[in-house]
């Protein structure tokens, strides 16, 4: 009875030391100026998520976070500003996991690594990839587009390669047989929306939440839900992947491998959907990284914070970092046998 | 105009200047003052600041105090650019081209004067043509497109040609090394990097603050220490100094056709989105000198250099409003915290706030409207104690310049290298101006570059594609004829100056 009192005693000990060293290393930060990375313009999703976050931190961590927008070279700059930044939490931000591991397979130079670069401390939303046209284009639902590209190649326009549009367009392509051209160098997501609405352009393939305001004002119309989860689109929307979604329907109706086809739509959307993370630079001493990761988990879970979201109309679907951080292994592997298509498509734009 | 405009414009002006919600635009204009002219902080700040406060609000407080908050920044950047070379904010640093050296010409209270005036008239006429568009302003937003942007920044590339002074060769070459400057950093087609040289802040591109701090500021702290000029104005006391603020006020009058375009400029620049603040200021600032029958003051404290870009940079606020409004697309950094805002207050853009909000959209402006008439008047009452801080002796003063110019170079971005950056162009600009090289054309060519090459790419692309026609697009035409005239009128014109001078 002795030893099991004195074990309990002991744990309970380590316990609480265990807590409040985690929450004194966290008073590091008290008072302190923390600069917040944004690879976005200010406007942009990544932007609007990290308004969001900063007066909930700031309370949190009683300190001062200044956000500091990077959006150049399609946000790569951004993450390499916080990669190289020292490891003291006085540099944190939100990275596209999705976007980095895109560019990392299709550009030349070196681009930071989002599970090996960097701390990844939560995951604050899964991307959610949808094909989206103009209110006036004439195009209601994806097979219209489809069956318009049999007679003319529609034209899609992406910001450059290397982003995760870039990556995901040949794709969805291949798996509903869509005959398309891309229109390179529409920069930052309200110039392709505007070409979009202007007619200047077919299709956008982009995050939901990041054209989220357009779609409820009624601008875009979403039509095909390429990360297959369907929530929160305006109406009813056609899913790439599954076992009825649209990619097994093409196969089917052209008399290829169904299954092969699922799985292709499946890989798709684990690579798109990898999310904004929320990180630090890398090698942070753990005890300030479990600490920053517990105070962000309790904030993106918190009524309050999840209020004020649905507010500013958006989503989060806040997964921790142990979480996001498989979900980017799994990912890393699924983007190796697209190599090939995402690579012929490098050479037609460099043409 | 639409008896439902005319009634909104009453009911939105009736929101405003009522108790309480008066205090609101108020409060929000001397924040936005106090924040503009602080070293580190701006009105993007502010606003930031602002919103957890707002959460529990109404909507129309917020809108009047953000509208304030858009509106009240703009003047006081000016203020430094005309007595120090250093602008508050990127879009003030047109003003310094002309604004300083009237200045050191001892005129820095009609320089003001100026500014203010054309800010305040400015913004009006900004606010007036974002009215006259409310009924179709979708369209409005969606009227133009690359193959416009493109044709913008070729003409105002062409009026180039203007500010040469008297070397072309050395004023286009400033202006190749500008453009040379701008293509540095990542391909925005391909994502390759460009004359980077493997260096990760080159890869970013160079950011027009810390080019300008360095070209003009710093290059001018380097000419003042190695000139030995007593003051910035050359003038001992505050008697000594030329100018009034009533003179600047009345220029702005006396050149009021220039004042209109200047504007007209400002706001049709303001409603493309992401293009960076400056723009608009550069090309009204190109367009005064270019359309100038005596341009060969511009550069050296010519007051219509004053007047353009003022103009220009307030009329753009109203003009970036049309597709914040009308689409829900910010045209920069400070819409774009305010359509953040409002969607958290549950006012989304577009039509429905066009139809059923709208009395709510003219509380805004007429927000808007008060909070820029309040900077520049308060603005002037700082003139006369401002001015007198270019009669005080240059050793004591330099300090100050340099403390602002590297906080204004480092607070732009929070990076230390801008300020290395800034040093770097400190030289070449205090060299440039000492062997008469041109620095304005490198300044233009460097800011209107991005415009010119991004929309280059994509109109290629789309008449390619057959999705666009060049040449069958009115504003294309209209644009097309205005460079046209850029190029041939000053060979004219000094042809016609000649014949005339010889028959005499």
């Amino acid at each position: 009875m002795g030893w099991i009192l004195l074990t309990v005693i002991l744990l309970g000990q380590g316990l609480s030391s265990g807590v409040t060293a985690s929450d004194s290393v966290c008073t590091e930060l008290q008072g302190e100026r923390i600069r917040w990375i944004v690879p976005s313009r200010a406007g942009g999703g990544y932007d609007r998520y990290s308004r969001l976050i900063q007066p909930f931190l700031e309370q949190r961590l009683k300190a001062n976070i200044v956000i500091d927008n990077r959006p150049e070279a399609g946000g790569i700059v951004g993450a390499m500003a916080i990669r190289d930044a020292g490891p003291d939490a006085r540099t944190l931000g939100v990275i596209n996991a999705s976007g980095l591991l895109a560019a990392a397979a299709t550009r030349q130079v070196q681009v930071p690594d989002p599970s090996r670069d960097f701390t990844v401390l939560a995951k604050v939303v899964s991307n959610r990839m949808f094909v989206f046209t103009g209110r006036d284009s004439g195009f209601e639902n994806i097979h219209d587009l489809v069956e318009h590209s049999t007679r003319n190649p529609v034209i899609a326009g992406i910001r450059d390669v290397g982003s995760a549009s870039f990556l995901a367009l040949p794709i969805t392509a291949s798996l509903i047989d869509l005959d398309f051209v891309t229109v390179t160098g529409y920069v930052g997501n309200t110039n392709r929306v505007l070409a979009l609405i202007r007619g200047e352009i077919d299709l956008i393939i982009q995050n939901f939440d990041s054209v989220r305001p357009y779609v409820d004002s009624g601008e875009l119309l979403p039509l095909l839900d390429v990360t297959g989860t369907g929530a929160g689109a305006a109406g009813p929307v056609t899913m790439l992947g599954g076992p009825s979604g649209l990619a097994a329907k093409t196969a089917m109706k052209n008399q290829r491998p169904v299954q092969e086809a699922v799985r292709k739509a499946a890989a798709l959307s684990a690579i798109v959907s990898a999310g904004r993370l929320v990180v630090a630079p890398g090698k942070l001493p753990q005890p300030l990284g479990d600490c920053l990761q517990a105070q962000l988990m309790s904030m993106l879970t918190s009524e309050e914070f999840l209020n004020a979201a649905s507010k500013a109309g958006l989503t989060i679907d806040a997964a921790d970092a142990e979480s996001a951080l498989s979900n980017l292994e799994a990912s890393r592997e699924s983007l190796a046998e697209f190599n090939r298509l995402v690579q012929k498509q490098i050479e037609q734009v460099r043409k | 105009m639409d008896s439902a405009v005319l009634t909104a414009a009453y009911e939105g002006f009736a929101m405003v200047f009522s108790w309480p919600y008066i205090v609101y635009p108020l409060a929000g204009t001397l924040l936005a003052m106090i924040f503009s002219a602080s070293p580190g902080l701006n009105s993007s700040s502010l606003m930031a600041l602002a919103i957890p406060l707002t959460y529990p609000w109404e909507p129309l407080p917020v809108v009047l105090i953000f509208g304030a908050f858009l509106g009240g920044a703009t003047f006081m950047g000016s203020i430094t650019a005309i007595l120090f070379n250093i602008p508050g904010k990127a879009s003030n640093s047109v003003t310094l081209l002309d604004g300083y050296p009237l200045t050191q010409q001892g005129k820095a209270k009609t320089a003001i004067g100026a500014a203010a005036a054309a800010s305040a008239l400015g913004s009006t006429i900004g606010i007036i043509m974002l009215i006259v568009l409310i009924p179709f302003m979708r369209e409005a937003a969606i009227a133009l497109g690359p193959p416009e942007y493109l044709m913008l920044a070729i003409w105002g590339l062409t009026t180039l040609a203007a500010l040469c002074g008297n070397s072309m060769i050395k004023g286009l070459a400033a202006a190749g090394l500008g453009l040379q400057l701008a293509f540095i950093g990542y391909d925005p087609r391909t994502a390759e990097p460009r004359f980077a040289a493997g260096i990760d802040y080159l890869g970013d591109g160079l950011s027009l603050v810390p080019v300008l701090l360095g070209l003009f500021a710093l290059a001018e702290v380097i000419d003042l220490i190695v000139s030995k000029r007593i003051t910035l104005s050359g003038k001992r006391t505050a008697s000594e100094l030329h100018g009034s603020v009533s003179e600047g006020i009345r220029s702005v009058f006396s050149h009021f056709f220039l004042f209109l375009r200047s504007s007209a400029i400002g706001t049709v620049i303001g409603a493309i989105p992401g293009i960076g603040s400056s723009v608009a200021g550069f090309i009204a600032y190109g367009h005064a000198s270019q359309t100038a029958r005596d341009n060969a003051n511009f550069g050296h404290g010519d007051i219509r250099g004053v007047i353009a870009p003022e103009a220009a940079n307030d009329a753009k606020d109203g003009g970036a409003l049309i597709p914040t409004l009308a689409l829900g697309i910010p045209g920069g950094s400070g819409t774009a915290i305010f359509l953040g805002v409002m969607m958290l207050h549950g006012l989304v853009p577009g039509r429905e706030m066009l139809t059923g909000n709208l009395s709510l959209v003219f509380a805004l402006l007429w927000s808007l409207f008060l909070s820029n008439w309040l900077t520049s008047l308060l603005g002037l009452s700082l003139v006369s104690p401002m001015a007198r801080l270019s009669t005080i002796r240059t050793g004591r003063i330099l300090p100050l310049i340099l403390v602002l110019a590297a906080v204004g170079a480092i607070q732009y971005r929070g990076m230390v290298a801008d300020l290395l950056c800034a040093v770097v162009f400190g030289v070449l600009g205090f060299l440039m101006k000492r062997y008469g090289w041109p620095r304005i054309p490198l300044v233009i060519a460097f800011t209107l570059a991005p415009l010119f090459e991004y929309n280059l790419h994509l109109t290629l692309q789309l008449q390619e594609l057959g999705r666009i026609e060049f040449l069958s697009r009115p504003v294309v035409l209209i644009l097309l004829a205005l460079t046209g005239l850029n190029l041939a009128l000053p060979p004219f014109l000094g042809r016609l100056r000649a014949i005339r001078s010889v028959s005499r």
